[in-house]
């Protein structure tokens, strides 16, 4: 019994491998520019309303912000774009940013996602490549 | 079941339920990243700890967590309640109680569990390496006099373990996945519940695992395996397994169901059934 179901979870693992290198772009798949252009307008708007973030953007430029997260979801997403804003450690310095902090932007970030109508799989493959810039946000 | 533990245990899951609708302040973990309480107290599954720590409290939150389970197999029952405390997504104390009826003696045998738990290294969804905890249970039993019976050294004893996990957020299917795996020392039979050593010098040494996938947000399917040895002559003792759905409609609530294979327990058969579970988590 417990042979099988480990089994059948290594095929299903296995065969999931094999299928995910497609040629589609991350991209295509977030509605190329219109879509990006689509979650960064809602990531910024729930940024500014939720209790949890909005007193790191009272001072931002917001149009600067929603330009520059375009600019970023769609170079993270392989588009035809370059990130032109500052690094993110430079971004975030003083801002003392914590776990609960960051993943708090990344629940807002799902919800911006899912009001865009963006699949969970291209949430997840989105979320997963914005997750590696974690390090140079946390407590600087 | 007497009338007094069902009232205890609807006690319980009221308690449960309402503290669902407490609003959560210290969650500043990702939905479903804690896991769930086991039947041991500890964060895990259903029937293994896992590396995660109970609740959703990051390094400056510190977490609550209550729950009620309850698992029925053939021959068997066992109710589960449990609380435990998340300080600072280093430190978990959990206090659990075990209520485990057995249909053929017409009887319960009850246990009580402490727990402790320490997140070593390690972060479970963002860290390159996996989630690093150890953890140790101290065990004893209300009634002992089946344990005595079936010729077990001890009425109370001492597990130890270290548990490893790694979560993918971009896993197989693009969906968010995770491992778990156990190594730990033990000499309880059957949970403890049979008592504590034997007359069998298996090893004590035992293997635990357990891997799952978000097929959406907020539902996890997955399987755990809890190898265990014999240690009393007098019955045998099996390997578990389960397959499991956990429900997370928010960070405060969750419901866990499984599929239980537990194997030959205390002289009966074949015992599979089926396992529930409620947490509350503030």
């Amino acid at each position: 019994m417990t042979y099988k179901l480990l089994l059948i979870v290594l095929i299903v693992f296995c065969s999931a491998c094999q299928t995910t290198s497609s040629t589609q772009t991350l991209y295509t798949e977030l509605g190329e520019q219109a879509g990006v252009e689509k979650i960064a307008d809602k990531f910024v708007r729930l940024l500014i309303k939720d209790p949890r973030t909005e007193q790191h953007f009272r001072e931002t430029n917001l149009d600067r912000l929603y330009e520059k997260l375009v600019e970023q979801f769609c170079q993270v997403s392989d588009g035809p774009c370059e990130y032109t804003g500052d690094d993110m450690v430079t971004v975030h310095k003083g801002m003392n940013i914590t776990e609960a902090d960051f993943n708090a932007v990344v629940e807002i970030m799902q919800q911006a996602l899912l009001q865009s109508d963006v699949p969970l799989s291209a949430q997840n493959q989105l979320l997963a490549r914005l997750a590696k810039m974690r390090k140079d946000m946390l407590y600087r | 079941m007497t009338s007094k533990t069902a009232y205890a245990n609807l006690f319980c899951l009221l308690l449960t339920i309402g503290a669902g609708f407490v609003n959560a302040t210290e969650n500043g973990k990702l939905l479903g990243t804690s896991g769930v309480m086991s039947v041991e107290g500890a964060a895990g599954g259903g029937i293994i700890p896992w590396a995660t720590l109970n609740g959703y409290a990051t390094r400056e939150e510190i977490g609550v967590s209550l729950a009620s389970s309850t698992a029925h197999v053939d021959d068997y029952s066992l109710q589960v309640h449990g609380v435990s405390i998340n300080i600072k997504d280093r430190l978990e104390l959990s206090l659990a109680h075990q209520d485990f009826y057995s249909d053929a003696l017409a009887q319960s045998i009850r246990q009580n569990i402490i727990g402790l738990k320490v997140r070593i290294t390690g972060d479970l969804v963002y860290d390159a390496l996996p989630l690093i905890s150890a953890g140790m249970q101290y065990k004893t039993l209300v009634d002992d006099d089946v344990a005595k019976l079936l010729g077990a050294e001890d009425t109370s004893g001492t597990d130890l373990y270290v548990s490893m996990a790694k979560a993918w957020i971009n896993g197989p299917f693009h969906r968010t996945a995770f491992a778990n795996a156990n190594l730990r020392y033990t000499e309880a039979n059957e949970l403890g519940l049979l008592g504590y050593g034997g007359p069998e010098s298996n090893s004590r040494l035992l293997f635990e695992a357990a891997t799952g996938v978000f097929v959406t947000k907020g539902i996890a399917l997955g399987l755990e395996y809890r190898q265990k040895r014999n240690h009393l002559s007098s019955v045998k003792e099996d390997s578990w397994a389960d397959i499991f759905i956990a429900w997370f409609p928010s960070k405060a609530f969750s419901v866990t169901a499984a599929y239980l294979d537990l194997g030959e327990i205390a002289g009966q058969e074949s015992q599979q059934g089926a396992y529930l579970s409620l947490q509350a988590s503030f």
